[in-house]
């Protein structure tokens, strides 16, 4: 019997609510059931944690679907639903753009300027996505996968 | 279809690099990384084999890399170097007295004797006391010039004659933005030596001088190399942030920028006449410490500090102030008679009956690996 998404059917893969909290996570659309969520790993180095309550390690859930603005204003805090998961303007997969606003905007304590500047992250911080140069994967246009790891390190504090 | 590496077409490529373009896998990194700075000592002849060379170790990213570097590159190519660790504590609580802890874990992990100097025993103030008494305007200049000269005397207590440090490739572009933005001709092609020696003085090298800092964080990452990056609570350089913000933004638009900027203060040939200025150097009377003045500039600054008139090393009218306010009075503090090492002392006494000022404390030997 191919797993199904909880979200749909009502009951709850306990490996995966350990993990990722009460709203389980889908397999890769393996249930037939496009996901709402995606949870990701993002992690901060060189100085920039201190700007995240300093913290380096986050665990975080975001809508598969978001606003084409990178409009953050529903957090995802508050469970989602196929209904309120629904925004009225045109939306696009949850991409490293979104995500660096959704961080901005609701992980962020102090120093906005020193993490963005204009629409992505101030030069200078460098951003890997699975260990990999985000340069190489499309930048802010990479559309986040579930498990995926992304790491922020700032390269402009200290010698 | 996956993107192979340029390099060595078989992985998938980690990193883009910003001088070239090229998309590169983490092996090829590793080998260009070190190769390149392998290339860069080489040509510049930086060392002879048997030099005892200090690494300059703030515990940050890029001294962290460079010792790591130089280690591997001292192994594998046999350069005969003996390597030493120099850190220079400042006094600061809570940034220098943490970042120490990181250079103390370097030193285990390298097995290199390491040498800490503070300002504590060689001017008698920390950075932390002499915040209290001058304020927070002009505490960068005090700590730059006593770090120069602290590097330098740790340096001759290890018995080195060579400190490499690890200014990086966007470091040499910002000064040389600087220099251009001060109009100070001088210092804009000396600033891109690879190595500077004065007279007398400790040559200091910067192998890192083509290395781009993104490669430097990226190495550190993909190393795991554990590195202190806490912004000195005391170093509101606002102008310097900002030549470093402009620098970044021109990295973003085109990324040769960083290099072609070094290459520009290197086509600035300085003539003879504009550098001449500083060249002319003499010691200082008091410390011994080579200075284009009587007093050399950390001698003043720490007079200044000792009778309360801490502008007298860092403005004209503050020295002029100072100078009329009479000679320095007896049991002034002073700052140790500097000697390189196995050097004849030959080098003139102080002059001005101040030699008998009570001897600094001792400083700590060599803490071995
Ligand atoms: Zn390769
Ligand atoms: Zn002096």
């Amino acid at each position: 019997m191919p797993q199904r998404c909880c979200q749909y059917a009502g009951w709850q893969l306990p490996s995966l609510t350990e993990d990722y909290g009460t709203f389980c996570r889908l397999r890769r659309n393996d249930c037939g059931v496009t996901a709402v969520h995606i949870s990701l790993k993002v992690e901060f180095g060189g100085g920039l944690e201190l700007l995240f309550d300093n913290q380096r390690s986050h665990k975080l859930t975001l809508p598969a679907r978001v606003p084409l603005d990178n409009s953050t204003s529903s957090p995802p805090s508050s469970p989602p639903s196929p209904q309120n998961n629904e925004y009225e303007g045109e939306t696009k997969p949850v991409d490293v753009a979104y995500l660096i606003h959704w961080l901005r905007h609701h992980l962020l304590k102090e120093r906005a300027e020193l993490f963005m500047e204009g629409d992505t992250v101030r030069p200078g911080i460098l951003v890997l996505i699975n260990d990999t140069d985000w340069e190489l994967e499309g930048e802010g246009e990479y559309v986040i996968k579930n498990g995926d790891e992304v790491v922020f390190i700032s390269t402009l504090h200290g010698g | 279809m996956p993107r192979l590496c340029a390099l060595c077409a078989t992985q998938r490529p980690i990193l883009k690099r910003p001088k070239t373009g090229q998309q590169i896998c983490k092996t090829c990194f590793f080998h260009v990384f070190e190769t390149e700075v392998h290339n860069t000592i080489v040509e510049a002849q930086l060392f002879q084999p048997g030099d005892r060379v200090a690494i300059g170790a703030s515990g940050g990213k890029d001294s962290t890399v460079l010792a790591h570097v130089m280690k591997t590159l001292n192994d594998r190519y046999n350069y005969g170097l003996e390597l030493f660790l120099l850190s220079i504590d400042e006094g600061i609580t809570g940034y220098r007295d943490d970042s120490l802890e990181t250079v103390k874990q370097n030193q285990k992990e390298y097995n290199l004797p390491l040498k800490i100097l503070s300002y504590n025993e060689l001017y008698g103030w920390t950075m932390d006391s002499i915040v209290e008494a001058v304020g927070r305007k002009n505490n960068c200049t005090f700590c730059g010039v006593f770090r120069r000269q602290a590097l330098d005397r740790g340096a001759a207590m290890l018995g080195v004659d060579h400190i490499v440090t690890g200014h990086n490739a966007d470091d040499v572009a910002e000064t040389v933005l600087m220099n251009i933005m001060r109009g100070d001709i001088a210092r804009l092609g000396r600033c891109t030596a690879i190595c500077t020696k004065g007279e007398d003085t400790i040559k200091r090298s910067k192998p890192f001088k083509y290395t781009y800092e993104k490669e430097i964080v990226m190495y550190a990452y993909f190393k795991h190399l554990t590195y202190f990056s806490t912004e000195c609570i005391y170093s509101p350089d606002a102008y310097r942030g900002h030549a470093r913000s402009f620098l970044k933004l021109l990295e973003a638009a085109r990324p040769s920028a960083i290099i072609d900027i070094i290459y520009s203060g290197e086509a600035c040939e300085v003539s003879e006449e504009a550098t001449k200025e500083l060249k002319e150097r003499k010691t200082c009377k008091r410390c011994g410490y080579m200075s284009s003045n009587d007093l050399c500039k950390a001698c003043t600054l720490l007079e200044g500090l000792e009778r309360g008139m801490a502008s007298a090393g860092i403005t004209d009218r503050g020295r002029k102030q100072l100078e009329a306010s009479g000679p320095a009075p007896d049991g002034l503090r002073t700052i140790p008679f500097f000697q390189m090492n196995a050097q004849s002392p030959s080098q003139s006494a102080p002059d001005d009956g101040r030699d008998s000022a009570p001897p600094m404390p001792a400083v700590v030997g060599v803490e071995a690996g």
